[in-house]
């Protein structure tokens, strides 16, 4: 044609005289193409333009409006609030299905300028990302629109995406099902019947069989043609690139004999081997959507309005992005608190179940701070707001659960890894079976080879630990448990060292004020110095000094590690903590002193209770084969009678933070694994520096408590149940990694030599898939069920 | 075998049918919810029904 001069390098669209876009020596039709033409040669995929056998699809870029809202700074300071010079957002990518996909964004994403971290997850569909400010957040989407992947904000839009999608799966699969069923039977009847039918009769049930398969080929496959469309494309080949290539061999292959009156057809192969793979993908996805729920309920507890008291006490519906801290609200009998918020009546009953788990009435006092996300009972309340809606209590969980998704653990990695060139690998088996049947006896070349391509396809491999962490994730979340890390899954299996920080773990860590020892000045005096200094400190101890607090200045104020606080009052410099640091010193290092640090001014006294269940969740332990250890910054006395109460044999007591983190090292270093159970907010570095990092906190402080997993509720009886889960969870992968390798190991040669005809060779890739996503599945039920 | 030249696209007729229902169901929301709907007959008379027939 002689149009082919002025037809757009990318898409093959006729370039309009004057309309189009050009570079050096290529006409574009559009900005669209040339953007995506000028993407693939920055990213050195050119040799796309040279091995493609059809145009590219016009590249669609999202609608201006919709770019731009992800640049407005309202939606940034909503969902990726700047910290550290950095934002970061999870995203939900709609189109990723596979290994090959998450490579393929984490590749193209990394390579941006101002990209500091890529993790994508193909189990949940999750990208998480940090990057620069000064990267507009839009240039990504836009970058990803261009790959054919559309990103959207975790958001309750998503929920209509989600139904969408899970119909249009349905719809697929009804159609291969019915569609292999028709194909089955009319190719039994070739099979058996081949025979006795004359050549029409035979020809008219081939042509009524590609009636049946071709609709099931290009309808219900389409999601592995357009995925191998994309990763061909991309050089990035995946499983789809292998599906589609079976399918299509089979399905061509069998037009061919068809016109020719060749042997066989292998219709049926094509639409079986589309229906056995959607049933294995929807079951997984499926599994996948219900073990997300239960993090998913987190994102949906906080409502979209609110009711805005104005001075006259009229209220008016508002948007939750616009209420400030200070705004007064009222919120109705079984509404959701919109916000974090004090208290203004003078007293309410409220279900906080999204954070607890457990669905019981609190009852709590003018004053007291209420959850965004927590029900009302009773009667409506009214609060003022303490924190904007982005930053509530339960947008920061939320964003933890986002970030749980998103997390992949190494494992994980490794699996996508091989999966990836196991696709490559086998494509050139396939080829080099094919080629020397056909040397062989050619009649079964193609039988053989499309039985090696369906009866090798690492999807099992690709599923087997992804579908693991998804089922494990569901479970810990039911004992109230956020695993942040995936890895740590693996790790708290391991574990055989459990050390436990004291204070407000295995104790209450509300200790009541037993006795004072005053040395100089009167008793109230010194107790209303001491609530002054520890005032605003989240020590448990400054809780209980609480209640003597007369609101008398503190300047200068500062706490020191493991020491105490020190602060100037009524101009005289006050020392509050461990006697050598307040009082300079030395001797007996019993209770909490005050001082000015040469001399003594009190000596408090305090009772902390242990926790109800210790004592059995740690026996619990124990008897799992667990070394128990507590680690304190409490006295030695103190120590040793929790410990022998406990029954924990190995204790350090009077230990700074550095001591703590030493030791939890030194025990590493001596091959221990450790897990560490703290709060996660006074001894957020020793969980760090543990294997696994157990924070247990409640109310408000769960979403500061930084850790590997965060336990919701200070309930000590969940740990030995997450270690149960843990260890199933690595059996679990463990299993599902060996029989996936050992399936592929075995299908392989039984395949080359032509022992497995394709419907077969379809239907033992399906059911290994399933294997595997069942025995995950088999973790997100209660443990005493899976016996 | 002339039987099978009306048998066969009559198959094809009431695949065809099963195909469309059941995309047709699909498209309604039929299949949006398999959990909830079971229950519903158990659980008491949402406040909005009462509302209703006030």
């Amino acid at each position: 044609m002689l149009a082919a001069a002025t037809r757009c390098f990318h898409c093959g669209e006729p370039v309009a005289a004057g309309g189009s876009v050009r570079d050096a020596e290529r006409a574009y039709c559009c900005g669209g193409c040339a953007a995506a033409a000028a993407w693939i040669a920055a990213a050195g995929l050119e040799g796309y333009y040279r091995t493609r056998v059809e145009p590219a699809p016009v590249p669609q870029p999202p609608a201006e409006a919709a770019i731009a809202r992800w640049d407005a700074p309202a939606f940034l300071a909503a969902h990726a609030p700047e910290r550290a010079g950095r934002r970061s957002i999870t995203l939900v990518v709609e189109g990723i299905r596979c290994a090959a996909c998450a490579w393929l964004i984490e590749r193209a994403l990394a390579r941006e300028p101002g990209v500091t971290t890529v993790s994508v997850n193909a189990a949940s569909a999750r990208l998480a990302i940090e990057w620069h400010p000064a990267t507009p957040l839009s240039h990504l989407v836009e970058l990803l629109a261009r790959l054919g992947y559309r990103a959207h904000c975790p958001s309750r839009a998503d929920a209509r995406d989600a139904a969408n999608e899970r119909r249009s799966s349905l719809k697929r699969l009804a159609v291969a099902g019915l569609g292999a069923m028709q194909a089955m039977m009319l190719s039994e009847a070739l099979y058996f019947g081949a025979g006795e039918l004359g050549s029409a009769t035979r020809d008219f049930f081939r042509w009524v069989t590609f009636l049946v398969a071709t609709p099931v080929v290009f309808y219900a496959g389409w999601p592995f043609l357009a995925g191998a469309w994309r990763q061909l494309r991309l050089r990035a080949p995946g499983m789809d690139l292998l599906v589609a290539v079976s399918v299509l061999l089979a399905w061509s292959a069998s037009i061919l004999e068809m016109f020719r009156g060749g042997e066989a057809v292998y219709f049926d192969a094509a639409v079986m081997f589309i229906f056995f793979l959607l049933v294995a993908r929807h079951i997984e996805t499926e599994a996948r959507r219900r073990a997300m729920a239960a993090l998913e309920v987190l994102a949906r507890a906080q409502p979209e309005l609110a009711q805005r008291l104005d001075g006259a006490g009229a209220a008016m519906t508002v948007a939750v992005d616009e209420v400030m801290p200070g705004d007064r609200l009222r919120v109705r009998v079984g509404e959701a608190l919109p916000v974090d918020g004090e208290l203004m009546d003078a007293a309410a009953e409220v279900d906080e179940s999204f954070i607890t788990g457990e669905s019981r009435a609190v009852t709590h006092a003018a004053g007291d701070l209420l959850l965004a996300g927590s029900i009302v009972l009773g009667s409506p309340v009214e609060i003022r707001a303490t924190r904007r809606a982005s930053e509530s209590t339960l947008a920061r969980l939320a964003e933890l659960a986002a970030r749980a998704q998103a997390s992949k653990p190494r494992v994980a990695r490794l699996a996508d890894q091989v999966a990836q060139r196991f696709v490559v690998i086998m494509l050139a088996v396939a080829a080099l079976v094919g080629l020397a049947w056909y040397a062989l006896d050619a009649a079964r070349a193609l039988p053989a080879t499309l039985a090696v391509l369906a009866a090798t396809c690492p999807c099992a491999l690709a599923l087997a630990v992804p579908a693991a962490v998804a089922a494990a994730q569901s479970a810990f979340a039911r004992q109230g448990a956020l695993v942040l890390d995936a890895d740590a899954i693996e790790a708290l299996a391991r574990v055989d060292t459990v050390v436990f920080d004291k204070t407000g773990t295995l104790t209450t860590g509300q200790p009541r004020l037993s006795g004072v020892a005053v040395s100089r000045g009167s008793r109230g005096e010194a107790l209303a110095v001491a609530a002054a200094l520890e005032r605003g400190m989240r020590h448990p101890l400054a809780a209980a000094f609480g209640a003597h607090d007369d609101g008398r200045l503190v300047t200068g104020a500062r706490a020191i590690a493991g020491q105490g606080i020190e602060g100037e009052i009524g101009g005289f410099r006050r020392r509050i903590g461990t006697r050598s640091f307040a009082t300079g010193e030395a001797g007996d290092d019993e209770g909490v002193w005050l001082g000015n640090g040469r001399q003594a001014i009190a000596c408090f006294d305090f009772a902390d209770a242990v926790r109800p269940g210790a004592s059995g969740a740690l026996a619990a332990l124990a008897n799992g084969g667990l070394t128990l250890e507590l680690l304190s910054g409490d006295s030695a006395a103190r120590v040793s009678s929790l410990a022998a109460e406990l029954g924990i044999r190995r204790q350090l007591a009077r230990s700074t933070p550095s001591g703590k983190l030493e030791h939890v090292a030194k025990l590493r270093n001596t091959g221990h694994r450790v897990a560490m159970v703290g709060d996660g907010v006074n001894d957020a570095a020793v969980l760090a520096a543990a294997d696994v990092g157990i924070a247990l906190a409640d109310g408000a402080a769960l979403a500061q408590a930084s850790a590997a997993i965060v336990v919701a509720g200070r309930d000590l009886e969940r740990l030995p149940r997450l270690f149960d889960t843990a260890r199933r969870a690595r059996r679990v992968m463990r299993q599902n990694l060996g029989w996936a390798i050992a399936y592929n190991a075995v299908a392989l040669p039984l395949a080359a030599l032509g022992f497995v005809p394709p419907w077969l060779a379809s239907l033992g890739m399906a059911a290994s898939s399933l294997v595997v996503t069942l025995n995950a599945l088999r973790l997100a039920r209660p443990a005493g069920a899976a016996a | 075998m002339t039987m099978l030249l009306i048998l066969v696209p009559v198959t094809l007729l009431l695949v065809g049918l099963a195909v469309w229902s059941f995309l047709w169901a699909a498209d309604g929301g039929q299949f949006d919810d398999l959990d909830a709907p079971s229950l519903a007959p158990l659980l008491e008379d949402p406040p909005t029904r009462t509302e209703n027939r006030a």
